[in-house]
């Protein structure tokens, strides 16, 4: 009896998909979850940030924005902020394109290694990955030491890589690296040897074949890294939150704004200032991008 | 099973439209039961839109199709017992040879009980006993293309619908398995849709060909109605080789006067509503010196320089330069070294019977 | 010495440089990238609870290990496990399941909205989790506002931030699956007889699996691992694993957390190795 209602209702829903599935009835109904959660968590909330931002007690107004232009500690924080983005996007991107073409290009072993040394610390949470790091950069740390072994400063007067900024940039370029690697393995995957051997067959050097070969045909997943890697950095909070100490970024203070006081209305002002450069970001890049004919993240897929 | 007249296929004024584009139309046509009937034409010609039509994986746009003097239409896909042998083979790569067969077994009715044995019995059919437990990704093209075939026969479809089946193999394992295919379908007397681009598989293999070329039927017919009375150019070009010499037919219908200024003998009785060309097979024209003339009654003769000469094992090709341009002779080989030679004076001769008039509008075909 | 290298003669002390300096770069990045988490595992061996060295006296010793179990009893840190189970599994069956639909619904070709679909559904991949987590606290203030009801943070409240934030891995995994289907296969199901259902069940969700595992992977790490959202969203009456990590930073001694990251870390570590080894993780990244 199972069996024959279990066909039975079987047949129904075929029959049902059969006759609106394929349309675009069928497709609307299968986004419907993923497009309902996209627009009532997030466009939408986004903008009860701006109504919260330019809402005070004396009706709408401007005034939480006023005061974060008025207030210098604000506007140092922000430039802080975006400064640490920068200083971080650029380092990860020196130390991840070479990463990537030597998975790429360095052979299984190499590449193994280099993905897995890069994908593994993806799964441990990021408060025990920086947690390492406020272990290995405070006085008497591992790197500390080693610092001073090699020269810099001295015992008595031992490098400061913590709670300042520094050590914000050290722990974000480390969290952050698989960010630029993998976009660029994906791309430098795309490009055949053979183009960098024709351009050493016809005289350039190394540095030659990846200025003018690499550069310019890996750079939309260079672009892709960089964008991921500094939206990230601009609004990171755990990172700066253990590292930083009392130095303050635009995301430990937002949050500390909303966690210990009630000044909502200008936690949503700063709130909204990221927005606006993540935003700008993000559509500098699909302009980039639409130039040179790609999309936002890629799709991943199999290489 | 029963023995009533099964696998009786009916196309009536068949069309498809997918917006302002028309894959098919107007397609009737009759395959009656155990035939094998090839649906030959060049990619874009509408052939596996009709297959595909039969198998429930379109819609039509107009006309109705009947299957055992039913209306198929409104037969969902997975009830229609319409075997598919797909192009790719579409062989579950999750699942053994044996699954594979058993996927569609238990689906129509085969008791559990019975599904071993039958899939032996399928694969022996195929030359396939023993690979009942191999993945489909440890087998060869043709091993594969075999499951997929045994697979569809299984189940017992009404009709056999194979699409480009051997398009993905090599010359040698084609021919091999035409012939085993063949043979598969008359054994078992299953009405068989075959769809190939390939000419030569169509002559070999069907009992009539179906000759399409944008979403048109050109003609339907015997391979040997095909090949030797080609009602249009599309078929008499598409099949074989060919020779056209352009020009315009005299009113009598008795005599053709090529651009190339030779008057020659036609048998033609009507006028024609599009363009006539004369057109004869290479094999079925002669050469010889050019002073003799025609041979014979009711024989035609062009001269012309003879512009190249290729050897092809069995059989000698020239090509003829005359003032209708290129003509192609071809020779049986009855001795080791060709009679003619480049640059030879000749006079290219045939049949009347031999040689037809055609046009673009099958309606003239005489 | 032209000999050696064809190409650019005079730029030979340059290019060799360029090599050795190459090398010791991605060594040293290498290092760099797991320097961290090598620092925890060392740290949890050593037995000298003060200090910021890695390695002391005495040092390997178990004695952390040994006390293991006071530390998960004193410190909460079941329940909170226990907690962030229960939040990574729903999430990951919910977004799995919402993103593995859209996936179905967007690759197919011949559907108009295509890329801007794909666009707006991969977007929160861009968006930073902190403006996530701000914008659902504004949109629940919001509908309090408006509704007088008071809102408290809860279960829901938190699986709503988890879900928006997870589910466009299992979009693109799935997706990436999608593209690379043959879909006579599933032709040739229904030709055997097989209704939609049955292909879905018997043929296209079996050959999904890799795209469907891998996508639900990431969404349980991440969904595990997540700070910043689950501290907005999660309210006075849960707490979840990273959380409580947070907050024993500053107020335990470092081999104890050590301890406690260690075996997570082995945890995920593992995780990841078998839905590589089942599903083959590493090509959707």
């Amino acid at each position: 009896m199972s069996q024959g209602f279990r066909e039975s209702v079987s047949e129904r829903v075929s029959s049902a998909i059969s006759d609106h599935g394929e349309g675009a009835f069928g497709r609307w109904l299968l986004l419907a979850p993923a497009l309902i959660v996209l627009l009532a968590l997030l466009y939408l909330p986004t903008l009860f940030i701006l109504r919260e931002s330019v809402l005070t007690d004396a009706g709408t107004s401007l005034a939480y924005y006023g005061q974060i232009v008025a207030d210098a500690y604000y506007q140092s924080v922000a430039v802080r902020t975006v400064k640490v983005a920068l200083v971080v996007t650029v380092i990860d991107f020196a130390l991840g394109f070479p990463l990537a073409y030597a998975a790429v290009r360095g052979g299984r072993l190499l590449g193994g290694v280099i993905v897995i040394a890069t994908l593994a610390p993806l799964s441990v949470d990021l408060v025990i990955r920086t947690y390492g790091w406020y272990i290995l950069l405070g006085r008497g740390g591992l790197v500390t030491n080693v610092l001073v072994v090699l020269g810099v400063g001295s015992q008595s007067h031992q490098p400061q890589l913590l709670f300042n900024t520094t050590g914000i940039i050290i722990g974000l370029v480390q969290v952050l690296l698989p960010f630029m690697v993998f976009p660029i393995m994906t791309i430098l995957h795309t490009i055949p040897r053979e183009y960098e051997e024709a351009a050493r067959n016809l005289g350039a050097n190394r540095f030659g074949v990846f200025l003018r070969i690499l550069l310019p045909l890996s750079l939309p997943g260079i672009a892709a890294g960089m964008l991921l890697v500094f939206t990230n950095s601009i609004a990171a909070y755990v990172t700066p939150a253990i590292l930083g100490g009392s130095t303050q970024t635009l995301a430990t203070k937002i949050t500390g704004i909303f966690t210990t006081s009630n000044d909502w209305g200008l936690g949503s002002a700063l709130a909204m200032l990221l927005v606006v450069v993540a935003v700008l970001v993000i559509v500098g890049y699909q302009r980039a991008m639409e130039n040179a004919g790609g999309s936002v993240g890629g799709t991943g897929g199999e290489h | 099973m029963s023995t009533e007249k099964r696998g009786h296929v009916e196309y009536d004024g068949v069309a498809k439209h997918y917006g302002d584009v028309t894959a098919v139309e107007g397609a009737s046509f009759e395959v009656e039961s155990g035939e094998f009937v090839a649906l030959l034409g060049p990619s874009g010609a509408g052939k596996t839109t009709l297959l595909r039509i039969l198998a429930g994986f379109e819609e039509t746009s107009e006309g109705s199709l009947m299957l055992d003097g039913h209306d198929i239409e409104g037969v969902p896909t997975h009830k229609r017992n319409t075997g598919m042998v797909f192009q790719s083979y579409a062989l579950f790569p999750h699942m053994t040879v044996a699954e594979n067969i058993e996927f569609g077994l238990k689906r129509n009715g085969f008791p559990g009980d019975e599904l071993e044995e039958r899939v032996e019995t399928v694969l022996e059919m195929v030359d396939l006993d023993g690979y009942a437990d191999r993945k489909p990704t440890n087998l060869s093209g043709g091993q594969q293309q075999r499951v997929a075939t045994a697979r569809a026969v299984a189940i017992e479809p009404k009709v056999l619908l194979m699409d480009e089946p051997l398009g993905a193999l090599d010359k040698r394992l084609r021919d091999r398995l035409q012939v085993q295919l063949t043979d598969l379908q008359s054994d078992l007397d299953i009405t068989t849709i075959y769809v190939t681009h390939n000419q030569t598989e169509a002559l070999t293999m069907a009992d009539r060909i179906v000759v399409m070329s944008e979403g048109n039927i050109e003609q339907i017919g015997t391979p040997t109605e095909i090949y030797d009375e080609p009602v249009t150019r599309f078929v008499a070009e598409f099949i074989g080789d060919a020779n056209f010499f352009e020009g315009e037919l005299a009113a009598d219908g008795g005599t053709f006067h090529t651009e190339g200024g030779v008057d020659v003998d036609v048998e033609y009785d009507r006028t024609p509503a599009g363009r006539p060309a004369l057109f004869v097979r290479p094999e079925r024209m002669d050469l010889a010196d050019a002073g003799a003339g025609a041979t014979g009654p009711k024989r035609n003769a062009v001269t012309g320089t003879v512009s190249n000469v290729l050897f092809v094992g069995s059989t000698t090709r020239y090509y003829v330069d005359t003032p209708d341009g290129d003509v192609m002779v071809d020779r049986q080989n009855e001795r080791a070294t060709p009679e003619f030679a480049e640059g030879d004076e000749v006079a290219v001769t045939w049949s009347v019977a031999n040689s037809r008039v055609v046009t673009d509008d099958p309606e003239d075909a005489p | 010495m032209a000999a050696d290298n064809p190409g650019g003669g005079s730029s030979l002390p340059v290019s060799k440089a360029f090599g050795w300096l190459f090398r010791l770069l991605v060594y040293g990045a290498i290092v760099f990238t797991v320097a961290p988490l090598i620092a925890v595992v060392l740290l949890s061996f050593r037995p000298n609870p003060y200090g910021k060295a890695v390695i002391s006296a005495g040092w390997p010793s178990f004695v952390w290990y040994g006390k293991l179990p006071d530390l998960i009893s004193n410190l909460g840190f079941a329940s909170s496990l226990i907690s962030s189970l229960e939040v990574a599994i729903a999430t990951t069956v919910i977004s799995t399941v919402i993103g593995g639909l859209a996936a179905y619904a967007v690759v197919q070709k011949d559907f108009r909205y295509s890329s801007a679909l794909e666009t707006a559904l991969v977007s929160p991949l861009v968006y930073p989790w902190l403006l996530m987590a701000i914008a659902i606290l504004m949109a629940l203030n919001y509908v309090s506002d408006v509704t007088g009801l008071r809102f408290s943070m809860s279960i829901w409240t938190l699986l709503a931030g988890h879900v928006l934030f997870t589910f466009p891995y299992p979009i693109r995994t799935i997706g990436a699956g999608l593209q690379n289907y043959n879909e006579e296969l599933d032709e040739a199901a229904r030709n055997l007889g097989a209704t939609r259902l049955d292909t879905v069940r018997n043929v296209t969700l079996p050959l999904l699996r890799p795209g469907i595992l891998s996508g639900a992977a990431f969404v349980f790490i991440l969904s595990f691992n997540q700070y910043i959202i689950s501290l907005f969203l999660s309210g006075t009456s849960i707490q979840t694993v990273p959380l409580l990590m947070f907050n024993l930073i500053k107020a335990q001694s470092p081999p104890q957390i050590a301890v406690l990251g260690t075996l997570l870390m082995a945890g995920m570590v593992v995780l990841t190795v078998i839905v590589e080894y089942v599903a083959g993780m590493s090509r959707y990244i």
